[in-house]
């Protein structure tokens, strides 16, 4: 079991380099958008860095994820189908997206820093609740974007039927973030933190639950 | 025969018959709806003029007032005038100085007589230090004795509360249409989870049906709930964290309308809306009860705030709040099987023709 998940993450990782658009475009449009707010706002203010990260995070979120199962129309999805378990499938899925949007998150915190301020004063916290985040976020859009990619404009339906997962989760990561960079001063943050968990457990164990469900055709 | 097989919608309709006749009609306990002057100078006599609510001041006798600052300090009034059953004049003799334990002199106002018994309206007369009050005193003029109130025997009448008054109604009515939409939402669920079981197609239009009803019951509570807000918030909508996560929930539900309608295909709507129904239920148990909890937040129940415990639900309003959460469950599953049985004949047409 764990060797077909290395596996499907390995192919997973071959493929993103193979389709270079996809990352690329991700790319492009993480280092576009961050040039625009560096542009946009010449002096911009902590308590907007951190809106602005979170509202581009989400972005690219969304951006990243809807390409995950657009490429499982035909003949890819029979072939996973014939190879590995739904549950191999699924959690490769989630960890392979969820790292995916850790390191882009990283990418993303590491561009707006440089062209625009750094305020984070605790990395751990804000750290770990970015990684916490990728986790809820990844896990779920990834079970979302394979009920929209059923379904016609596919595009328009992520947003909306991702939404339950993701508001609480960026609510709470905006709250993380602005007692990282020392905005709030908040004695509930082992609260946050263990609810932005609590989410990404209900997320990673539902797609698990869900997934061989809606995976057969 | 008949009343056999629809025993339930009687019991319905009979239920919701008893909750708004009963919860409309019966009266309030008697209240303190006002004051004026709100801020009094200590060292002088003053006249405080007393709205009442539903209360008896001409008719009753031993009418006594006092002002209370904590558990230590109070003053009775040395004046008691009945203007009118509603109005009552009071006048008491501020001592000079206040008692230094006391920070935000802000005093209690309470009324007592035979017919209403006592009435409070808390925290409200401001006492300003007037010309003459000595810091450090210890306002041994504020006597700490024990209230002796009237006893009295009030008929079956639902609890007074300042700020709420006649809208503690709306309990039978937002909160329990919200408990009736949560049942239904909860059937949505397990139709889903027995779809996703069995590949039973009628699972799948239960489901829908009531998800529908759901998002119905959602809106009407959202609505009594925002005339509850405009008359104690002061707005229809604030941005409050429970409000805007109940639309959301709402959202959820809408969205799963827009999903089985996005989806052509029998089999993979039923299956891939099934599975959007479990996911987004479990999504919307933090959305509404445990964020809302977390931070800080107007709404009963939320942010420190008491709910359905405690003094605010007390056994008056048990009658009618227990029955109306029946009702309005049995009347949603009542709409939901009309439109089960509605899709159902439906889609029986178009598979005949």
């Amino acid at each position: 079991m764990l060797r077909n998940i290395y596996h499907i993450i390995r192919h997973e990782i071959l493929l993103e380099f193979r389709q270079k658009f996809a990352i690329g475009g991700i790319l492009l449009f993480l280092f576009s958008s961050v040039f625009v707010v560096d542009k946009v706002f010449v002096n911009i203010q902590v308590f907007t860095w951190n809106a602005i990260f979170w509202i581009l995070f989400l972005f690219i979120a969304i951006n990243s994820l809807l390409k995950s199962y657009s490429m499982f129309e035909q003949n890819r999805f029979m072939y996973y189908f014939s190879l590995y378990n739904p549950i191999e499938l699924a959690i490769a899925k989630i960890i392979y997206n969820s790292s995916l949007l850790f390191l882009l998150g990283l990418l993303l915190f590491a561009t707006l820093s440089v062209l625009t301020v750094q305020p984070v004063k605790a990395f751990d916290t804000f750290f770990s609740g970015l990684l916490l985040a990728s986790i809820g976020i990844g896990s779920s859009v990834s079970f979302i974007s394979l009920i929209s990619s059923k379904g016609q404009n596919s595009h328009i339906l992520i947003t909306i039927l991702s939404m339950p997962v993701l508001l609480p989760t960026l609510l709470i990561m905006v709250k993380i973030t602005a007692v990282s960079v020392g905005i709030i001063e908040d004695s509930s943050l082992s609260t946050d933190f263990l609810i932005l968990l609590g989410i990404d457990m209900l997320s990673v164990g539902l797609s698990l639950i869900l997934f061989p469900y809606l995976w057969r055709n | 025969m008949f009343v056999k097989l629809y025993w339930w919608k009687i019991l319905c309709v009979l239920i919701l018959l008893y909750v708004f006749i009963a919860g409309l009609s019966v009266p309030l306990k008697p209240g303190i709806v006002g004051v004026s002057p709100v801020s009094i100078t200590s060292g002088t006599s003053t006249e405080l003029k007393v709205e009442g609510y539903n209360s008896h001041f001409i008719d009753s006798d031993n009418k006594r007032a006092w002002l209370r600052l904590d558990e230590n300090h109070l003053i009775a009034a040395t004046k008691i005038k009945a203007e009118s059953d509603n109005i009552l004049t009071v006048a008491f003799d501020i001592p000079t100085s206040l008692p230094s334990s006391v920070t935000e002199p802000y005093a209690t106002l309470i009324l007592d007589n035979t017919i209403d018994g006592a009435s409070i309206l808390p925290g409200t007369v401001y006492i300003k230090k007037g010309a003459g009050a000595s810091a450090g005193s210890n306002g041994s003029s504020w006597t700490g004795n024990e209230i002796l109130l009237n006893k009295t025997d009030l008929p079956f009448l639902f609890p007074f509360r300042n700020i709420l008054h006649e809208t503690v109604r709306n309990t039978f009515f937002h909160i329990a249409i919200w408990f009736a939409m949560f049942f239904v939402l909860i059937l949505s669920l397990i139709q889903s989870v027995e779809y996703l079981r069995t590949k039973n197609h009628v699972c799948d239009i239960k489901a829908a049906a009531y998800a529908e009803v759901g998002i119905i019951f959602g809106l009407i509570g959202i609505a009594t709930g925002s005339m509850w807000a405009k008359f104690t918030w002061g707005a229809f909508w604030t941005s409050d964290v429970k409000l805007n996560m109940s639309a959301i929930a709402i959202l959820i539900y809408v969205a799963y309308g827009v999903l089985r309608g996005s989806i052509v295909d029998r089999d993979s709507k039923a299956r891939v809306s099934a599975a959007y129904n479990i996911f987004a239920f479990f999504a919307m148990i933090p959305l509404i009860f445990i964020i809302p909890r977390m931070t800080d937040s107007l709404h009963p129940g939320n942010g420190g705030n008491p709910a359905l415990g405690g003094e605010d639900l007390d056994n008056t309003l048990r009658m009618i709040f227990y029955p109306a959460i029946i009702g309005w469950s049995i009347l949603a599953y009542w709409m939901s099987n009309l439109k089960i049985r509605l899709k159902t004949a439906y889609e029986k047409f178009i598979n005949n023709n």
